[in-house]
């Protein structure tokens, strides 16, 4: 576990020694974050409510949801893909510790780096221009802790086996990028799904990415009661108990084929 | 018992044929046409405690495949490997926890932070006490020079310093086998002779195990007592470098400068050539030893110089590699 832990501070080092992509990302997220909000305030227009849910919320849930989205950095993407790819997991696989497992402390090291980097700009920014983002209340705040905890584990566990691809086909290519604004759109990350026509929603329902986000963002800003919450986190465990199972199955299966490129 | 044991080991890769042209690139994404590459083909061997082996052979050959494998890095297609008697394949994680593996071509160190963090997380790794990380970290500084480079950032480090940091990275949890993959590559002179000073301590103040892939001729000269010589898979070689030099070049040649013109015959080495005053002879090592024949000829006629001159390691190699696969051509 001390070794996990190590991991992760070695992570954090080694983002902090590229201080100038700190800056850049957090400017970046600012200006997503306002932009995203004029957008709903244009869009609700003279409308003080849509789909339940308040312009006030609204803006809450977007900068919650800019503020998560920072968070849920998936490094274990580009970790898997490149070390594939220049070879240099032959170096990972000479260590004796289980390869995931430093996958997800490398991303823990990435996500403590990202909440300092981004909680205070992007609140400040988003309580300047549209007000407090204050939570429909403790006991939400709470449930939303574990349903973000959750939303992390689905995302993680998703990324990672998505990630595995390349143990087999080497050069994914796009399909990251392709796989990120898949997940941006029917996550409702940016626009929440229950401004979609019914049949989509009806879909996406089915589909684990609205547990990332809308989930935890629903309870943030009360949009769900407490029993709803407490649906919405027993359905987000189910996916991640499955999720994680079928990483666990995918991981055996592909280190036997691995392969290593280059001398 | 053998520290490792290798048994009919068999690696094959399925590759994707390219097929030139667009026409070729688009055939290739739908049906691509595979492949079947054998890198090793039923090699087998076994390494004692203590061993220095080079494990050499041209590029492509299948050495750093073998490596991969011995390191449960790559799974073998059949064929056992057996290290301190547990399976890579199937165990990897504590085989490699008795292994240190060094790659040539690239580090297992953080390149963005200081080499001192590289080991203190490998120290967390591998769990080692205070006392041996101390001890191992001395050591390392003595031979390796490690202290004065430990607070520089990996990336900053020359490709000789960062060897440097690679070889004690590897050492710090005192492993009993040592992998070196071409660890010598690129490097100058001085830091060589770090290395292969490096390598010979720890061999014989630790037993350590060590199996060196290599292409140079020093590395090979100076540290490996048993060669093992792979090419197009299989192994075409194993044994000392003098009984190979033995095998190839059993002849050596002795050069004689007289005062003056002689043409003087000896029953056991042939003349190959009169030049002026000097003649060139060539005889068999088993047959004859230099001292002996230049007391015979010195017998015969005054001798003004000699020089003595044997088949050089880069010409046996060249022929160990080639005849074989000739044969197998």
């Amino acid at each position: 576990m001390k070794t996990y832990f190590y991991i992760a501070k070695l992570r954090m080092q080694t983002m902090l020694a590229y201080r100038v992509e700190i800056f850049t990302y957090m400017i970046m997220q600012c200006l997503m974050m306002v932009a995203i909000g004029f957008f709903w305030i244009a869009a609700y227009g003279d409308n003080e409510v849509s789909h339940n849910v308040t312009v006030d919320s609204m803006m809450t849930y977007n900068v919650i949801a800019t503020l998560m989205n920072s968070m849920y950095y998936m490094g274990v993407e580009d970790r898997i893909a490149d070390s594939v790819k220049s070879g240099s997991i032959a170096t990972d696989m000479i260590k004796p510790v289980s390869l995931f497992g430093m996958y997800l402390a490398e991303d823990i090291g990435n996500l403590i780096i990202c909440f300092f980097r981004s909680t205070i700009p992007l609140l400040a920014v988003g309580a300047l221009i549209f007000g407090i983002p204050a939570p429909a209340s403790p006991k939400h705040f709470v449930l939303f802790l574990s349903s973000f905890v959750l939303g992390y584990g689905i995302n993680w566990t998703f990324s990672a086996i998505f990630a595995m691809i390349s143990f087999t086909a080497i050069n994914l290519g796009p399909a990251f990028s392709v796989k990120y604004h898949f997940v941006n759109m029917l996550s409702g990350s940016i626009i929440p799904i229950w401004f979609f026509p019914q049949w989509l929603q009806t879909t996406v329902n089915c589909l684990p990415f609205v547990y990332m986000f809308q989930a935890p963002l629903s309870i943030y800003i009360g949009k769900y009661s407490i029993n709803e919450s407490l649906n919405a986190l027993a359905i987000q465990a189910i996916w991640f108990v499955a999720l994680t199972l079928l990483l666990i199955f995918a991981q055996r299966r592909a280190t036997k084929r691995v392969l290593v490129q280059g001398g | 018992m053998p520290v490792i044991e290798v048994k009919h080991l068999v690696k094959q890769f399925k590759t994707v044929k390219k097929e030139k042209g667009l026409k070729g690139s688009i055939k290739g994404l739908f049906k691509p046409e595979k492949k079947i590459v054998t890198a090793v083909n039923d090699i087998s061997f076994s390494i004692e405690k203590g061993e220095i082996v080079g494990y050499i052979g041209p590029n492509g050959a299948g050495k750093s495949t073998t490596v991969k494998m011995m390191s449960g890095i790559l799974a073998p297609t059949s064929g056992e490997i057996l290290i301190n008697g547990v399976s890579p394949a199937k165990d990897r994680k504590s085989v490699v926890r008795q292994l240190g593996v060094v790659f040539g071509q690239r580090t297992q160190l953080y390149w963005d932070l200081r080499l001192g963090e590289s080991f203190e997380l490998l120290r967390r790794i591998y769990a080692v006490d205070d006392a041996t990380f101390n001890s191992n970290m001395k050591m390392m500084d003595d031979i390796l020079g490690i202290n004065s480079i430990i607070d520089t950032p990996v990336r900053q480090l020359s490709l000789g310093q960062r060897m440097r940091g690679d070889l004690a990275a590897a050492m710090l949890h005192s492993p009993d086998v040592l992998f070196l993959d071409e660890p010598t590559i690129g490097l100058d002179v001085d830091a060589k002779h770090a290395i292969r000073h490096f390598i010979k301590e720890i061999n014989s103040t630790r037993k350590t195990t060590v199996i060196l892939t290599t292409h140079d001729l020093g590395d090979i000269q100076e540290l490996c007592k048993r060669l093992i010589i792979i090419n197009n898979g299989v192994i075409i070689e194993d044994g000392s470098l003098d009984e190979l030099v033995d095998r190839i070049a059993p002849f050596r040649q002795l050069i004689v400068d007289f005062y003056s013109p002689q043409h003087i015959e000896h029953p056991k080495a042939a003349i190959d050539k009169i030049e002026g005053a000097r003649t060139v002879y060539r005889f068999e090592k088993s047959q004859i030893t230099a001292a002996e024949l230049i007391d015979d000829i010195g017998k015969q006629a005054k001798i003004k110089d000699i020089r003595l001159e044997e088949a050089s390691i880069d010409d046996i190699i060249r022929i160990a590699y080639n005849e074989k696969s000739e044969h197998r051509a």
